[in-house]
């Protein structure tokens, strides 16, 4: 066990440097990128060579229904990521007074416009690949750390890990290694836990600034290669925190995480502090912030050109509104998300980031994937098919989550045990959502009065497997 | 579920099957891509270029 001091995590000042350092890195970056000459749609295509700046959804839908649910889903995950931000600069600055990490969340979402304002699409793309390089590398270095106490022995680990948990002086006392430890007490719990994976399966698919990397990439061979990259990279980044999520009970010890501010969220912050000292947690704290602001930067820039493109320049002008036009309302909208998402953030500080997203995952997962699906692999899948889907999805899902107990009833939900609304017996509410919007989804395409376009399904998939035409905007 | 695997305490069956997910997409992705680059690319590259070409289908 290192000794950990209860007072003192890493030294705030080496944070702040390490946090300045790449604050200012990515924003060269990011000034840099921007100011090669660009044209004013850029601000949101990234400059591809693409006709992907239509929202995905919208293509066989109508445009008020993608850009709602892109809005709605951004906005979950917005305040998740937030919430998140505040956590680790909490952590990491030693403020644990919760109006002054509201300050702090502030911070964040105006640094987050200023990068979206300055950088669009191109900045923001890369800045994530920095994050992406860097999250991978810091990750892979904790692992290394941690297996090499134990000679290699990821059994010796996990037995390691164990003991320390069942400890009552460091762990919880709970056991660690059990298979549905959190998930098995009772058979709601049971169908919860299936139902967050549907939701974890389902929806990374649909999230919707996910979804808009794909129309960068001109052919379905590029596009296969992003999807293996992607793969490999998040696949060996889950295998680290396997390690890491064993780690961090051994190294540091239950006790002491939920003790720190931040409480589970600083538990790979801590770690890094343990096996590595002041100035390695330092970095690995930048890194995560720099994948948050990355992330939220992100989404963003997702949200305000879905609002530009679908809804102002599609609905309000007719489609008439002129590039700039349309780039002054996505700037206007970069700032009104980043406002709304600083304003949530700091309402679900203190909750667990992790649960927070997978909330946003059911959502995505339940408005976005079942059109998806039925758009690629359903030629008579229509319009109205489309709306009834996404809106029977996203209001499900939201109201479900609303009702459920991770919003009341609970000893640890959002507003307490005390207030009890919850008559949603799940968690999570994708095993009931998803099925429904797939349901609508049939229902509105069988009961649509026109049959839908088998002609624009057939060229949309012959555009898709071949690339043909990619580069033209696609008329519909 | 929580049963020793093949004698290992700490790795028990539970997450010797979550690790071997990994492998299982691992697998099927390699076989996936093979099947696409091999077969499907060009399939899709004789009929991009009919496309481009103007031709009708």
């Amino acid at each position: 066990m290192i000794p950990l001091e209860a007072a003192a995590y890493g030294n705030p000042l080496i944070n702040i440097g390490v946090f300045a350092v790449f604050v200012a890195a990515t924003l060269g970056v990011v000034i840099v990128v921007s100011r090669q000459k660009s044209k004013a749609s850029d601000f949101y295509t990234g400059g591809a060579k693409f006709s992907g700046r239509q929202n995905g959804l919208a293509i066989t839908g109508d445009y008020l229904s993608a850009a709602t649910s892109t809005l709605v889903i951004s906005f979950v995950y917005l305040l998740a990521q937030m919430a998140g931000a505040g956590g680790l600069v909490a952590l990491l600055l030693g403020v644990s007074d919760r109006s002054m990490q509201g300050v702090v969340i502030g911070l964040v979402g105006v640094l987050m416009i200023v990068y979206v304002l300055i950088g669009g699409m191109k900045g923001t793309t890369w800045v994530q690949m920095i994050k992406a390089v860097l999250l991978v590398t810091g990750a892979a270095v904790m692992t290394l750390l941690v297996l090499m106490g134990d000679g290699f022995n990821l059994d010796a680990l996990a037995l390691a890990a164990q003991q320390a948990a069942l400890d009552p002086a460091t762990g919880t006392g709970k056991d660690l290694l059990e298979p549905m430890g959190r998930y098995g007490a009772s058979e709601f719990t049971k169908l919860s836990f299936l139902s967050l994976s549907l939701a974890l399966i389902a929806g990374p698919s649909g999230l919707p600034h996910v979804l808009m990397r794909f129309y960068t990439v001109p052919t379905a061979r590029e596009a296969r290669r992003s999807a293996v990259w992607a793969i490999i990279l998040v696949g060996n980044f889950f295998l680290f925190t396997l390690v890491l999520g064993l780690g961090a009970p051994k190294l540091v010890g239950q006790q002491a995480i939920l003790a720190a501010p931040g409480g589970a969220n600083s538990a790979a912050p801590l770690l890094a502090l343990g096996l590595g000292g002041e100035v390695f947690m330092g970095v690995i704290s930048g890194v995560a912030f720099a994948t948050i602001l990355a992330v939220v930067a992100g989404l963003t820039i997702t949200a305000s050109a879905s609002f530009a493109h679908d809804v102002y320049n599609s609905i309000l002008k007719d489609g008439k509104a002129d590039p700039a036009q349309e780039v002054r309302v996505a700037r206007i909208t970069s700032v009104v998300v980043g406002v709304l998402a600083i304003l949530g953030g700091i309402a679900a500080n203190g909750q667990n980031i992790a649960f927070l997203i997978s909330l946003a995952f059911a959502v995505a997962a339940s408005a976005n994937l079942p059109s998806i699906l039925y758009t690629l692999y359903w030629r008579r899948f229509t319009t109205r098919g489309s709306v009834w889907s996404i809106y029977t999805g996203l209001v499900s899902a939201t109201l479900l989550i609303v009702f459920s107990p991770a919003i009341s009833g609970s000893p640890g939900s959002m507003l307490g045990e005390g207030i009890d609304f919850s008559w949603f017996p799940l968690d999570n509410p994708a095993l009931v959502s998803v099925p429904l919007a797939f349901l609508a989804g049939f229902l509105g395409t069988v009961t649509s009065s026109r049959r839908g376009d088998e002609e624009f399904a057939i060229e949309m998939e012959v555009r898709s497997m071949t690339g043909a035409g990619a580069g033209e905007a696609i008329v519909h | 579920m929580a049963a020793p695997f093949l004698g290992l305490e700490g790795l028990n069956t539970g997450i010797v099957l979550g690790l071997f997910q990994f492998a299982v997409v691992w697998v099927w992705t390699a076989i996936y891509v093979r099947v696409a680059d091999r077969r499907l690319d060009p399939l899709s590259t004789v009929l991009r270029e009919r496309l481009v070409d103007g031709a009708d289908l």
